[in-house]
């Protein structure tokens, strides 16, 4: 019987990849090629040389490894992509929607602040117009009656302003959704622009939060420390113009 | 005194046009944006109110633009916004704003600032 070790080496099969490190469907690819070569006419060797006809016939074995090493490189691109992805998306869009949820907590809580606000300011309205009431029904001279009532009209009036003042959360929590609605937008964008790159059939239309859309709203809009914002609005401006004004 | 109050909010408008009815400025005009305003902006205007964030022209645009015409150069602008970090500010002091308005104000700051700005 042929030495088939002796023969592949013979014929520089050691310059070819190794069988045995491949995995089974090399060997078996590599059997079959051996025992093509053994001398037919040995009769104890035809039952094998049919198996080994029929086997090398069957042309989807010898293409196995081949086969799986496709299919191997192809797990492994999707593998990578799917990693990508999954890398981009904790380092965009987890944060951002974090950030979404943080400012839609600010929002109902000033949204809260503000309406608490305005029922002190109710409360304390009814009970200065009580007090109108009863001054008129009960008492003492013209005179007082008339400094009661002044006195409190003149603080209802203050109070009807401030009223006023605390509806600016209105407008201060517009601003605020206005960003958390941009936030969010922009994750949908780039969560499309992602399921595009796996999947080129979800790619759809994306469009970014852009400058434009951002310079109609303050995302960072507050109801809170109002008064130190404002002092140090009046420190800056006052500064600003007199650099200006010594300047000219 | 004329005033023009510039806001993209209706409702700040209303808040702001309230707060100077109640300190006796009852001579109003109002606007929606910048361009808006340049429409209204002419030498009879005697204060200006603008929010700073707006569609189509901003406030600081609207400042900028206000401060090239020889008839609103010297017009007092007060800018009134939620925009209250300092870069911000020195950028509407630069601009040429007289003086500047953190929201929520009280119609108190906004006497106060009026009767600084206006002679």
């Amino acid at each position: 019987m042929t030495n088939w070790t002796d023969d592949n080496q013979d014929r520089g099969g050691t310059a070819e990849a190794d069988p045995v490190q491949d995995g089974s469907p090399s060997l078996l690819t590599e059997l079959i090629r051996e025992l093509k070569l053994v001398n037919s006419t040995d009769e104890n060797m035809s039952r094998v040389n049919d198996l080994v006809q029929t086997l090398a016939a069957k042309s989807s074995i010898e293409e196995l490894p081949e086969m799986l090493l496709t299919v191997y490189a192809e797990i492994t691109a999707a593998l990578g992509g799917i990693r990508l992805t999954r890398d981009t998306i904790q380092a965009n869009a987890v944060d951002r929607l974090r950030d979404t949820h943080a400012r839609l907590d600010r929002v109902t809580s000033e949204t809260e602040s503000a309406a608490n606000s305005i029922l002190d300011g109710l409360d304390n309205a009814i009970g200065l117009i009580d007090k109108i009431s009863e001054a008129n029904n009960n008492g003492g001279s013209p005179e007082e009656r008339r400094d009661t009532v002044q006195a409190s009209v003149d603080a209802l009036r203050l109070e009807v302003m401030g009223l006023f003042g605390h509806l600016q959360f209105q407008d201060i929590t517009v601003q605020q959704l206005r960003g958390a609605i941009g936030l969010l937008s922009d994750v949908e964008a780039r969560l499309d622009a992602l399921a595009a790159v796996i999947d080129p059939a979800c790619l759809k239309q994306v469009e970014f939060d852009s400058e434009d859309a951002a310079a109609d709203h303050n995302a960072e809009a507050s109801m809170s420390d109002a008064a130190d914002r404002q002092a140090l609005a009046d420190e800056t401006v006052k500064r600003a113009l007199s650099v200006q004004s010594s300047s000219r | 005194m004329k005033c023009l109050v510039v806001d993209d909010s209706a409702t700040m408008r209303r808040i702001v046009s309230n707060a100077l009815k109640s300190i006796g400025h009852t001579d109003l005009l109002e606007a929606g944006d910048g361009t808006e305003a340049l429409e209204h902006a002419d030498s009879s205007i005697d204060l200006v109110i603008t929010d700073w964030n707006m569609p189509n022209m901003g406030g600081l645009e609207l400042v900028q633009e206000l401060r090239k015409r020889d008839e609103t150069a010297e017009t007092p602008i007060l800018m009134v916004t939620t925009r209250s970090i300092k870069e911000d500010i020195l950028e509407a002091a630069q601009a040429g704003v007289n003086s500047y308005i953190v929201k929520p104000f009280t119609p108190q700051t906004l006497k106060e600032k009026i009767d600084e700005v206006v002679d």
